[in-house]
């Protein structure tokens, strides 16, 4: 049915593509332009690179970035790797474990978690402080760029360890099984042809881990780490003002390395076909673990476990305490910081704003998603891919780099009736979070498209349906589940988006949860309730993460079915 | 020394082999004896345990009671990097991250051999099997029989003491399949080694082994060469399983000198070949070497109704009712062979001496 498109179709891809030039590639353009123009003449000028790169500061913080991202995947493959490889390679209980620890970490936005983890591994936190007493030292976890390696590495390495395990159990189980017939085993057997195999999911995944490391703000902000990019892009902007070129020359950067990383990934996963291209035995080989294996197995597991899980024990001991410094665990238990977040308007505030926000933004995710989807899988329309790419595209933005965009562009635009510019109306809070979680909602409808066959489509137009007829009735139906999941995804992670919004905040009426979190953090005093708020956005994503993968599932068993009963 | 200079090959004993997935035996007390040099086949439909017999002589699989020796050594508890045996994987598990030199020079890097050698013996195996142009390509750039080669020379290139092939012809097209079998015999000779070779398809097997396997059920069911147990099958599955078979069940009587066969569902026969009387016996013979002829023309001929008729090209088959026993019969085709119609009653004759009895 790749007909071109008609009328309809063609003007709704036209409206898609005017939304994403305006609020996508206009307001990054206008970023790129204006670190290559002279701020007095306006002129083409290389001068902000050059003073960025001869500013000691910003050197520093190049490195540090770049350092920090790089740790970051080191350590989350550290993490990853054993994890991996006991899923993939044994038959025993823990998978389940693995299983569950590659969702726990994501359901917790990564700047939530960095306060409790202070308290917990901080210099004066319960680990050092009890490994003080017991043993005289102390080991800098969480000391300047530590903090941020920690925290960003716990939170991100479930992307290696997806990646690496759907890898790893895509590779036959005859590639293996002829290398021992040619007197390979053991770690060179490993090296030579399981690990090369697998190499493009970890590469895919290690890409994503770097690309969000190297992007995240709100991370470093809450350490207290202000010497890397997306903090002193944000840093230079909030306190010089709009007008200052560092920030946008940080932006360019930023994009770069995003892009850089988003190609990795691309080009890694080009070459990944080949783990699936030969069938037979099907999946890694398995095997029992001996007793003392599991033993070891196990202990690393729980070590893993304990890790993972850290910041959420921190971030609830850190609600429900009444004091806590300089001891290992909270001097008492109080609910006194959720009755405080629970009776201030200004936090009903925060919450009610996160609701309307994430809402509106992943309904227009999803609205686009579907369309996009429909535009690329079912009309031979030229322009379709681009589309797609365009729209993928905005996971190599950085949140500082669209909150600059807009700012930059929108400060002029005067919103009529409302008499405000848009950049400081709460809408385009919303646009922004609809623009950085587009790609995930789209990857869902995408998925959910590619499993309707096109004969139940052919089937409705044989009986007389007309082609939009036929999408409200055939294709939304069936792809509802995979439209749900794709809201739900960009919901949660909505819900939780700090780098976008803190520069987009112009009131603290129109600020939602995450800004929130971050401000009471900012004061000791203000650590429990914050910490009561991040509970509640934990609350919030886990429930969305749980949900969508409850429609995930039921919407592959229903899929199921209607392939099973349209097989050739 | 070069890849086909005759090695020293070595014959393989396979003695009270069992072996299960769990709860589920797989294979059954399976002895079998083959020869150095010997074209060795596994037959079986899919199921049978070929499959699994074959991964068992190459180390893989749960671990078997019994014994496997090759040449004097006993393999049964040696890993598969130990054991020597060479095995083409049914999906030739080439690995796509390798170029095709690099994958058949891996097993000599695993034997750590000098570069020098291996990269002699690498082109000697290139040359073997006709691919020199293709040796920098990668798998995903070769044809279906092309990666069947590139498999092949990665095998034979560490000179291992037997050559074990799991399917080797299932994924290529009918054509090449021809080709490609006659291919791997004529290597086989060249080189000399024992060979197995796994298959379900009986042509295959026909055409390539010296002698083969038939399997069913994880139980050895007759071992032979391959026109001996066409001709003459031991039981039921044999017979079935080789060919087109007709099978009925009666009792052989003596009647005077010679014996006849009353079939239970009434007719009688002379019989030509020697059985020992008694009851629940089969008779097994060929739909070839049954003939129509008009019904009331001789006197040996028994009476049936034709139910069906159907054109294969060379022969026309029809399926005839024979006081209720179905049997087939292929005649072979001529432009002049339209007489007989469905619903006709005819006479049927068989050739006696092309009966077993069971």
């Amino acid at each position: 049915m790749m007909q071109s498109g008609n009328m309809g179709t063609r003007s709704l891809a036209f409206a898609i593509f005017l939304f994403l030039l305006v609020f996508l590639l206009i307001p990054v353009g206008k970023v790129v332009f204006v670190a290559f123009q002279d701020v007095q003449t306006g002129a083409f000028t290389l001068v902000n690179f050059v003073d960025f790169f001869n500013t000691k500061l910003f050197q520093e913080s190049f490195l540090n970035s770049f350092y920090v991202a790089s740790m970051s995947v080191l350590v989350a493959s550290i993490f990853a790797l054993p994890l991996a490889y006991f899923t993939t390679r044994f038959n025993f209980g823990g998978a389940i474990i693995i299983q569950t620890l590659g969702i726990v970490p994501l359901i917790m936005p990564p700047f939530v978690g960095a306060v409790a983890m202070q308290l917990l591994f901080g210099d004066n936190g319960s680990f050092n402080l009890l490994l003080d007493e017991h043993f005289g030292f102390t080991i800098p976890f969480m000391r300047g760029l530590n903090g941020v390696i920690m925290v960003e590495s716990i939170h991100y390495f479930p992307f290696i360890l997806i990646n690496l395990s759907a890898a790893l159990s895509n590779i036959d189980r005859s590639m293996e099984e002829s290398a021992q017939n040619l007197g390979s085993n053991g770690i060179r057997l490993f090296r030579r042809i399981v690990f090369p195999l697998a190499m493009p999911g970890y590469v895919a995944g290690a890409a994503l881990v770097f690309l969000k490391v190297f992007d995240d703000l709100g991370t470093p902000l809450l350490l207290n780490v202000n010497n890397m990019l997306a903090p002193q892009a944000y840093l230079r902007i909030s306190s010089i003002g709009i007008s200052d070129p560092m920030g946008y020359v940080i932006s360019v950067i930023l994009v770069v390395f995003s892009l850089l990383a988003l190609w990795t990934s691309t080009l890694a996963l080009k070459g990944r076909d080949y783990s699936t291209a030969q069938k037979g035995g099907g999946g890694l080989m398995k095997r029992d673990l001996r007793s003392w294996e599991k033993v070891g197995s196990y202990a690393v597991i729980l070590l893993i476990l304990f890790l993972v899980l850290s910041p959420h024990i921190g971030l609830t001991l850190l609600s429900f305490g009444t004091i806590w410094s300089y001891s290992p665990l909270p001097d008492a238990y109080t609910v006194a910081h959720y009755a405080e977040v629970f009776n201030n308007s200004t936090s009903i505030k925060y919450i009610s704003n996160t609701l309307l926000y994430a809402g509106l933004a992943a309904s227009i995710d999803v609205v686009i998603g579907t369309a996009i989807a429909y535009i690329v899988l079912r009309t031979g329309l030229k322009a379709r891919k681009m589309l797609d790419y365009l729209a993928t595209a905005a996971l190599a933005v950085p949140g500082v780099v669209l909150g600059i965009g807009y700012l930059r562009t929108f400060n002029d635009f005067q919103v009529p009736i409302v008499g405000k510019p848009l950049a400081s109306w709460w809408v385009i809070i919303v646009i922004a979070l609809a623009i950085r979680r587009l790609p995930y909602a789209l990857r869902a409808c995408m998925a959910a498209l590619q499993q309707v066959s096109v004969s139940l489509e052919e089937a409705a137009q044989n009986l007389g349906s007309t082609r939009f007829s036929t999408v409200k009735r055939i294709v939304i139906p069936l792809m509802s589940g995979g439209i749900l999941a794709g809201f739900v995804t960009s919901f949660a992670t909505a819900a939780v988006e700090l780098s976008a919004t803190i520069m987009l905040v112009s009131s603290d009426v129109d600020a939602p949860l995450a800004y929130g979190i971050y401000v009471f953090m900012q004061s000791a005093a203000g650590r429990g309730p914050g910490a009561a708020l991040g509970m509640v956005a934990v609350v919030i994503v886990g429930l969305g993460t749980y949900f969508s993968h409850h429609i995930i599932e039921k919407h592959k068993r229903a899929n199921a079915l209607v392939s099973a009963g349209n097989a050739p | 020394m070069s890849l086909t200079d005759q090695q020293q090959s070595l014959g393989i004993e396979i003695e009270d082999l069992h072996l299960s997935f769990g709860e589920t035996k797989v294979l059954e007390g399976i002895n079998l004896s083959i020869p150095p040099g010997e074209f060795f086949a596994f037959l079986g439909p899919s199921g049978s345990g070929k499959s699994t017999l074959l991964r068992a002589i190459a180390g893989f699989g749960p671990d078997p009671r019994g014994r496997i020796m090759i040449g004097d050594r006993d393999v049964t508890r040696l890993p598969p990097w130990k054991r020597d045996v060479g095995m083409v994987f049914q999906n030739y598990a080439l690995w796509p991250h390798m170029t095709v030199t690099k994958n058949i020079a891996f097993g000599l890097e695993e034997r750590r051999l000098k570069q020098a050698e291996i990269k002699q013996r690498v082109g000697e195996a290139l040359e073997l099997v006709g691919l020199t142009d293709l040796a920098d390509r990668r798998p995903s750039a070769l044809s279906g029989g092309q990666q069947q080669r590139v498999a092949l020379a990665r095998t034979i290139v560490v000179r291992p003491k037997v050559l074990l092939l799991d399917e080797p012809l299932s994924n290529l097209d009918a054509n090449l399949r021809v080709k490609m079998r006659r291919d791997i015999l004529s290597l086989q000779q060249q080189l000399g080694l024992t060979t197995i070779f796994v298959t379900h398809d009986q042509e295959e097997a026909n055409t390539t082994a010296s002698r083969m396997a038939v399997l069913d059920k994880g139980i050895l069911q007759q071992v032979g060469a391959p026109m001996a147990l066409y001709d003459a099958p031991q039981n039921r599955f044999v017979a079935e399983f080789l060919g087109h078979a007709n099978i009925v069940e009666g009792s052989v009587l003596k009647q005077g000198a010679g014996l006849v066969f009353s079939a239970d569902s009434g007719f009688e026969l002379p019989l030509a070949v020697n059985a020992e009387a008694g009851d629940n016996k089969l008779l097994v013979f060929r739909p070839q070497n049954t003939f129509l002829c008009d019904s009331d023309s001789q006197l040996d001929c028994l009476k049936g109704v034709i139910e069906y008729q159907e054109f294969l090209g060379s022969t026309r088959r029809y399926g005839v009712n024979l006081n209720g026993q179905h049997i087939l019969i292929d005649m072979k085709h001529t432009v002049d062979d339209a007489r007989y119609q469905v619903g006709d009653t005819v006479g049927v004759r068989m050739d006696t001496n092309d009966t077993v009895i069971l």
